[in-house]
């Protein structure tokens, strides 16, 4: 049985612990031994994105202390947000630049699978296979797109799917405007990029939304409900426990 | 100027305060054909081809005469048909050649007003360029992967000449189609008696308004361009 | 970020754009129409885009590598063609230089083709003061002047006017009878510049490209008005920033279908004009005097920091901003800078100070569009988090930097995180009592965390 370490999102920990809750069930389903470590909080990104360096520090260095423990140093980590991984893999080298965590940071960056990298890694692709029958929106966010690179892997997620007909909205990844602490400072240009972003979803008559991103998850549903947007919005994670019928 | 060399020095100071070059070699000329997809290896008919395509779609006019003659022919009619008879003209040894040498175009000469891009002696007045219906002009090449024209001042009548007027009918050759842009940009550095040279490809333009394109802004509305198979031997 | 008028009025701003729909519409519709010539283009000219862009943002590196020398070897060559090149350190500066060339040659009438740096020096505003009567030639500019606006966008000044409005701007200044018709709003423009041309003194321009080894500056355009504002009157000033340079003329090869795919989606503008100076004693037109200014303003000062230094590869193309879903839903005119969307963000913080201009860095979600379209490869959003940084480091807001500081403290513990959310579940049911429209605006806790989940069911 293979190790994995489940990387859990801080907004997942807080606001969706059923998508940790249904990663945890698809790692199980392929007989993986999940280890998950509360002290895992948060990657640091929050204070990264504002420009605060020391605090970004502070909570990252924890996160790099515990993956490098000795029970934990060899164990792949799994995580469900793109943003969190491209944190993790991208930033900390850049982070902890001429810090004593330099070395150690760079090796955490490069263990840290985001999920559809984690599925494909250990061969699994071909057996996520269920039913599903909707036609769904696929927003893939930014940061997957961009700092993962990861810009057409998430169909192959969907690919053994029967009766799910997966749509991109947009030929290019089109931003949902959460952007962290960015939906707090700058609320009414956030809103408005949500709602382009529902209106570009909508418009392709899709019945759901899905997407790689706690935070873009979280962001659409509130702009959606507020702008009564009737789309249901969920994590890949859910849709894919969901089709395999996963309990 | 008062106090520009305290500027410049103070502004290269501070560049060079914190410029890591110096004595570098410049990165390889680009050429032409590792960057463009679209760039033609073929000889002068497929170069007229892509050239012709080019222009088309920017709305330009081509076309294609076999001789001086036909070359003639084909202005008289094209004037004739846009109602023009009141142009201007660079002096070259083509349009010379053509204007005075066949009686189709006598009447156009003889309204036509003669500029020579190279003699300042005979400065026009700005107004009978801007009153012209049509400028008639050489180039120095054709440039077919994008359908341009280029053109030096010392040898297209100046700068205005190809600018005012609403029509502007280039006169050119076959040999003179070239793939790229480069062997002109060689030859232009190189002759240093020019002080404005352009590349023109298609009529003017604007998509200022909602991006509706509209033609003949401020330059010309129509670009003619005709190419002439066979100008002759003097004139090859 | 302190809390600096500019910032607080770019907010105001914002709000009220990102809530026109009607604007927001227009905008995505145009921009919409670009993207799709510019798609095309990219496949149908370039053997891999990609490749043209890393060799673009190569050239680009050497001239900034070799800034200082290139700028020296494109001053002695550009004299020897009788262009005569004049520096400005700011804007005050470059005032200083125009007053003298309007003095000079007694300038009482301008043409202008269009110009950022004109825009940077508030050259209109300037003219104007002074008396000078100044017009804008290129169409999007004549219609925002007219309008008293600034230019809405770097490439596309008047994209935010629809047909109707400039229909009203031009039968109110210009008293024509009112029209919808695109090419005859276009033909009362021209007419009306076609005296402006011969009866202007000085004809101001920019530069698309300074071209080292030749000595000349080369400017790219479609409507013809640029070559006109240079040939006509008797004496041309064209300003451009000190970043500008190319090595060779024959760089153009590769760099005038680079920014006409990136600006327009075009293969080739209309017009390219390589100008080397006035025109000579054999030629028969063409302005008697030349003037170029090299214009610093805070370039050098970008130049110094390495963190954004590739942010002067820039050619003004104007593809972030088409690319930007932050621009797309408040517009340019919402930035209040000469230089809007992704790389306004960047560069102006280092034009114009930090304090007052930070705030940009953070009106962004990060997102990367930027990077991905731009043609010289700059990594703009991860400048747009440097300058964050430089902005906490400078002129760190109170509120944020204490919130931060309390969330790090809390995020390293983690029963802190559990009673914290704890503690929130109840302020927002509160919250949902007293408050609800304003408790749906911000998510729910879960009744329980991941981590207290994990302790329960499988500890």
């Amino acid at each position: 049985m293979h190790k994995v370490l489940l990387f859990v999102p801080c907004l997942i920990d807080q606001l969706y612990p059923e998508m940790g809750v249904a990663l945890l069930k698809l790692l199980r389903h392929f007989e993986f031994d999940v280890q998950y470590r509360s002290d895992l909080t948060c990657c640091g990104q929050p204070a990264f994105n504002a420009g605060q360096l020391t605090e970004a520090r502070a909570v990252a260095r924890g996160v790099v202390s515990t993956l490098c423990s000795d029970s934990l140093a060899d164990t792949p980590v799994v995580c469900p947000s793109g943003s969190c991984t491209a944190m993790m893999r991208k930033f900390y080298p850049e982070l902890f630049h001429g810090q004593p965590e330099e070395k150690a940071s760079c090796a955490v960056g490069s263990r840290i699978l985001e999920l559809s990298e984690f599925l494909t890694r250990y061969d699994l692709l071909g057996k996520l296979r269920g039913s599903y029958q909707k036609r769904v929106a696929f927003h893939n966010s930014c940061h997957s797109a961009r700092e993962l690179e990861l810009r057409t892997e998430f169909r192959a997620l969907f690919e053994g799917i029967e009766g799910l007909e997966l749509i991109d909205p947009s030929p290019e990844p089109v931003c949902c405007g959460f952007g962290g602490l960015f939906c707090q400072k700058f609320q009414g240009i956030s809103e408005g990029m949500a709602i382009t972003r529902l209106e570009m979803c909508r418009d392709t008559q899709v019945e759901e939304i899905v997407s790689n991103d706690p935070g873009c998850i979280m962001h659409m549903r509130l702009i959606a409900d507020q702008q009564g947007f009737k789309l249901p919005i969920r994590h890949s994670i859910e849709l894919l426990v969901d089709a395999m019928k996963i309990t | 100027m008062r106090n520009n060399s305290s500027s410049k020095a103070t502004i290269l100071g501070l560049l060079r305060a914190h410029s890591t070059g110096g004595g570098a070699t410049p990165p390889q000329a680009v050429a032409a054909s590792e960057v463009f997809a679209n760039l033609s290896q073929g000889g002068s008919e497929e170069l007229f081809e892509q050239f012709s395509r080019a222009v088309t779609t920017l709305k330009g006019e081509v076309h294609r005469s076999n001789d001086m003659r036909a070359a003639a022919q084909l202005i008289a009619k094209l004037t004739t048909d846009g109602g023009i008879s009141r142009c201007v003209r660079q002096r070259a040894p083509i349009l010379d050649h053509l204007f005075q040498g066949y009686p189709e175009l006598s009447t156009l000469e003889s309204g036509m007003c003669v500029i020579d891009g190279n003699d300042s002696a005979t400065e026009i007045p700005h107004s009978t360029i801007e009153q012209a219906q049509c400028a008639f002009t050489t180039v120095d090449a054709l440039v077919a992967r994008t359908g341009s024209l280029v053109l030096r001042s010392t040898s297209a009548g100046g700068r205005r000449l190809s600018v005012l007027p609403p029509v502007h009918c280039v006169v050119a050759t076959l040999k003179q189609l070239s793939p790229s842009l480069t062997p002109w940009l060689r030859t232009i550095k190189d002759d240093r008696s020019w002080s404005c040279s352009t590349i023109v490809t298609g009529p003017s333009r604007t998509a200022d308004i909602e991006r509706i394109i509209v033609l003949g802004a401020h330059g010309p509305k129509r670009l003619i361009v005709i190419v002439i198979a066979d100008p002759g031997e003097t004139l090859n | 970020m302190a809390s600096a008028s500019e910032h607080s009025q770019f907010i105001d701003r914002s709000e009220v754009k990102a809530a026109d729909q009607t604007h927001r519409k227009r905008l995505l519709k145009v921009i919409a129409s670009y993207d799709s010539v510019v798609t095309n283009q990219k496949q149908h000219q370039f053997h891999d885009w990609q490749s043209a862009r890393e060799t673009a943002a190569t050239i680009k590196d050497y001239v900034l590598d070799n800034l200082p020398e290139l700028l020296e070897q494109f001053e002695r060559n550009a004299t020897a063609n009788g262009m005569q090149v004049l520096w400005a350190k700011d804007v005050a500066d470059a005032h200083t230089l125009v007053d003298e060339i309007l003095a000079r040659h007694n300038i009482k009438k301008v043409v202008k083709s269009k110009s950022m740096t004109s825009e940077e020096l508030e050259l209109n505003e300037f003219l104007e003061h002074r008396g000078i009567e100044t017009l804008e030639s290129d169409l999007g500019e004549l219609i925002v002047q007219l309008a008293h606006e600034k230019p809405y966008h770097i490439v596309t000044p008047a994209m935010h006017k629809s047909k109707e409005e400039i229909s009203e701007i031009f039968e109110r200044t210009l008293g024509c009878a009112p029209t919808h018709d695109a090419e005859e709003l276009t033909g009362i423009a021209r007419d009306h510049l076609r005296q402006v041309y011969i009866t202007a003194d000085l004809g101001i321009s920019g530069a698309n490209f300074l071209l080292a080894d030749d000595g000349s500056i080369l400017i790219l355009e479609n409507e013809g008005n640029a070559r006109l504002t240079t040939a006509c009157p008797r004496v041309h000033l064209a300003i451009a920033g000190i970043e500008k340079l190319l090595p060779s003329i024959t760089d153009l090869e590769l760099f005038l279908p680079l920014l006409a795919t990136s600006g327009t989606g075009q293969q080739m503008t209309a017009y390219n004009s390589i100008i080397r100076g006035p025109k000579r004693p054999h030629e028969g037109d063409g302005p008697e005097v030349m003037y170029l200014i090299l214009l610093d303003n805070g370039r050098s000062t970008i130049y110094s920091k390495p963190e954004v230094r590739a942010s002067l590869r820039c050619i003004r193309c104007g593809a972030c901003l088409n690319a930007c879903p932050v621009y797309k839903t408040v517009g340019g005119h919402t930035y209040n800078t000469p230089y809007s969307g992704p790389i306004g963000a960047v560069i102006t913080p280092h034009l114009k100070g930090m304090k007052e201009w930070g705030h940009l860095a953070y009106a962004s979600s990060l997102c990367g569009a930027c990077t991905d379209v731009c043609p010289v490869k700059i990594p703009l959003h991860h400048m747009l988090l440097t300058n964050r940084q430089e902005a906490h480091a400078e002129t760190p807001s109170l509120f944020w930097s204490s919130a931060l500081k309390l969330w790090a403290g809390a995020m390293q513990h983690r029963f802190i995180v559990d009673n914290g959310a704890r503690a929130a579940r109840l302020g927002m049911s509160l919250l949902q009592l007293c408050a609800p429209r304003l408790a749906k605006k911000i998510p729910k806790p879960a009744a329980r965390s991941f981590s207290s989940w994990w302790r329960n069911n499988e500890e």
